[in-house]
């Protein structure tokens, strides 16, 4: 084969670098035209030592230079003449041939990897503008998300906040016997009845479920379901803090908070689904999100939402808004007491931020003087303490 | 350890007569059958990373299996499409292939993972490719029939058609007419080689009998 050196010859051949490339070899006369092959520089060839023992010279005045492959690093040493390619990425190897002693395919070589470094920059900016493109285009999708629940909400029917809260009251875990204690029901309702005339939704109904368990919690179902636990009213000083606890969470049920987490859950078909009126899966749907916590979890503005619209009902009910900053202080108090049981805290953060914002929304009002619920506290108490008693 | 490939075209599937102390690794769920002498060990291919890699990316499984042959017995691959199945020697050489082409390697040859770049992911061949390098037999298979090119400077493929190539071939995504001949002649997005090495090529694209299916489904 006519680019094999003699034997003699490549004796004479001094070696310039004793680093060893990884690579290939395409030459028309090898079994298959190709061969993976280990790569050296000698002072004017490029030598290939293929793995079945035999050696092939690439002459380097005689060698062009290009850049290529899957990887684009791959350097491609061609001599035209014999149909011979010599290849390799192996790191090191263009800067090798950078420092060979034949001028031209140095300047070649440098002038490669000048390509090489304009390259990976401009890959660079690509992966940087792509990252870009994506984050804003899963924005804008997150925003249309947004957009299309808030628009289902307000075009889905008050009753079917109230179907999917009645499904999933029946189907929760209270973690607690229910109770119809006298005085314990005559005092919510007396709540209920007191900020019921000022919720933002006039067609709502509000009917209470009070639940013997020492949790001190109470949340509001969409539609209007509310579950009060004997825990929280043992622990309120006053009526008016359970009554601010309660239109925290009717303002919930009447911004459709719950109803929007449903809508998130099941996504952009699921709420255009709901649109026009497809409510076969929603009883499957709200046993699991009510499983899930998805109908009581809120996101951090609708919590600060929620106290808004919550002072606003205890303002146009004539009793006292400071209780609910009350009651949260009270709350954080003793949270080192019993931190498992103070689960409506737990699930409404940077508590002492929103105590300041009701403080700051309150003293805006002039409440006037405020009206008296009208309720034996101790009684209560004492009736929470031990129902039916 | 000798392997024969059976039933070519159509329904091509991979013998192997094993001797005793054989090792063949095979994509999990490619053995048909096997002897009992044959005993199978999954494992993970070039560390955690690289099987994660591989099964996210790549379409390959997070594991290979390893069958070693603890006696003489017979062992049966196959892929899971209908097609051709084709070995290759590698010698001290490297080969990339498609996600999902790998069927079976000897020992020799270590599997990973190589990053395929944005335009091979825009033409629906993956953001990722299989890597097999090494020095050993390695079968894979595809949709179809498989044949291959030696191409030299330039060589354009429909989207899903590729297997297999030679780390020397670069892949670019092209249109192989203006935007809008492209798209109206149904070609939409060709891959565009360009270097010199082989490629391997399916006969069939199961995009195209999925998109061809889905005419009669609405």
């Amino acid at each position: 084969m006519s680019w094999t050196l003699p034997p003699s010859n490549a004796m004479k051949a001094s070696m310039t670098s004793s680093e060893l490339f990884e690579g290939g070899v395409f030459e028309p006369n090898l079994p298959t035209g190709r061969s993976g092959a280990r790569l050296h520089l000698d002072t004017a060839h490029l030598v290939a030592e293929t793995p079945s023992g035999e050696c092939l010279y690439l002459a380097l005045d005689r060698c062009r230079l290009s850049l290529g492959g899957a990887s684009g690093r791959m350097v491609f040493c061609r001599d035209d003449t014999l149909d011979l390619t010599l290849f390799s990425e192996a790191p090191g190897f263009l800067k090798a041939l950078t420092e060979c002693d034949v001028p031209t395919v140095q300047q070649a070589a440098r002038s490669l990897v000048e390509d090489n470094r304009k390259h990976r920059r401009r890959t660079l900016r690509l992966l940087g503008l792509g990252l870009i493109l994506a984050a804003l285009v899963l924005f804008g999708l997150y925003q249309l998300a947004g957009s299309a629940a808030s628009f289902a909400v307000s075009a889905t029917p008050i009753s079917i906040d109230a179907r999917i809260g009645e499904i999933a009251l029946s189907s929760m875990d209270l973690k607690g016997p229910r109770t119809n204690d006298r005085a314990l029901t005559n005092a919510m309702t007396k709540i209920v009845d007191r900020l019921q005339p000022h919720a933002k939704l006039k067609d709502m109904t509000f009917s209470v479920t009070i639940v013997d368990a020492s949790i001190v919690n109470a949340f509001c179902l969409p539609g209007g379901r509310i579950v009060v636990y004997t825990g929280l009213i043992r622990k309120a000083q006053k009526p008016e803090q359970v009554a601010a606890v309660l239109a925290h969470e009717i303002a919930h049920a009447t911004l459709r908070h719950g109803l929007m987490g449903v809508l998130r859950s099941v996504g952009i078909v699921g709420s255009v689904q709901l649109l026009v009126g497809d409510v076969g899966g929603l009883a499957a749907l709200a046993i699991e999100l009510a499983q899930a916590g998805v109908l009581t979890s809120y996101s951090r503005s609708q919590e600060a939402e929620a106290d808004h619209e919550g002072l606003r009902m205890m303002y146009e009910g004539h009793l006292e808004g400071r209780a609910m900053a009350e009651f949260f202080v009270l709350l954080r108090e003793e949270q080192g007491d019993m931190p498992d049981e103070l689960s409506w805290l737990a699930s409404h953060p940077q508590l002492s931020d929103r105590v300041k914002a009701i403080e700051a929304t309150w003293a805006e009002r002039d409440p006037g003087l405020p009206a008296p619920l009208g309720i034996d506290w101790a009684d209560v108490q004492a009736h929470a303490k031990d129902p039916g008693s | 350890m000798d392997a024969e490939i059976v039933g070519r075209p159509a329904f091509a599937h991979l013998r192997v007569q094993m001797r005793q102390g054989d090792v063949i690794v095979a994509e999990t769920d490619a053995m048909a059958s096997m002897s009992s002498t044959i005993s199978m060990k999954p494992k993970m291919t070039g560390g955690f990373f690289t099987a994660l890699l591989r099964s996210v990316f790549g379409r390959e499984s997070f594991f290979v299996n390893h069958f070693s042959a603890g006696g003489d017995g017979e062992l049966v691959l196959t892929q899971p499409t209908p097609g051709d199945v084709t070995c290759l020697h590698l010698q001290d050489s490297t080969l990339y292939l498609q996600p999902g082409a790998f069927i079976a390697a000897e020992p020799g040859v270590r599997l990973g993972v190589g990053w395929a770049g944005f335009a091979s992911f825009i033409g629906r061949e993956g953001l990722f490719r299989l890597k097999a390098t090494g020095t050993g037999r390695i079968w894979f298979g595809a949709y179809g029939g498989i044949f291959h090119r030696d191409i030299r400077d330039e060589w354009i493929v429909d989207t899903g058609h590729l297997v297999a190539y030679e780390p020397t071939v670069h892949l670019s995504v092209a249109m192989p007419a203006g935007f809008f001949s492209s798209f109206v002649g149904g070609e939409g997005l060709v891959t565009r080689l360009r270097g010199q090495g082989r490629v391997y090529l399916q006969s069939r694209s199961l995009s195209g009998l999925a998109a061809w299916t889905n005419t009669y489904l609405y």
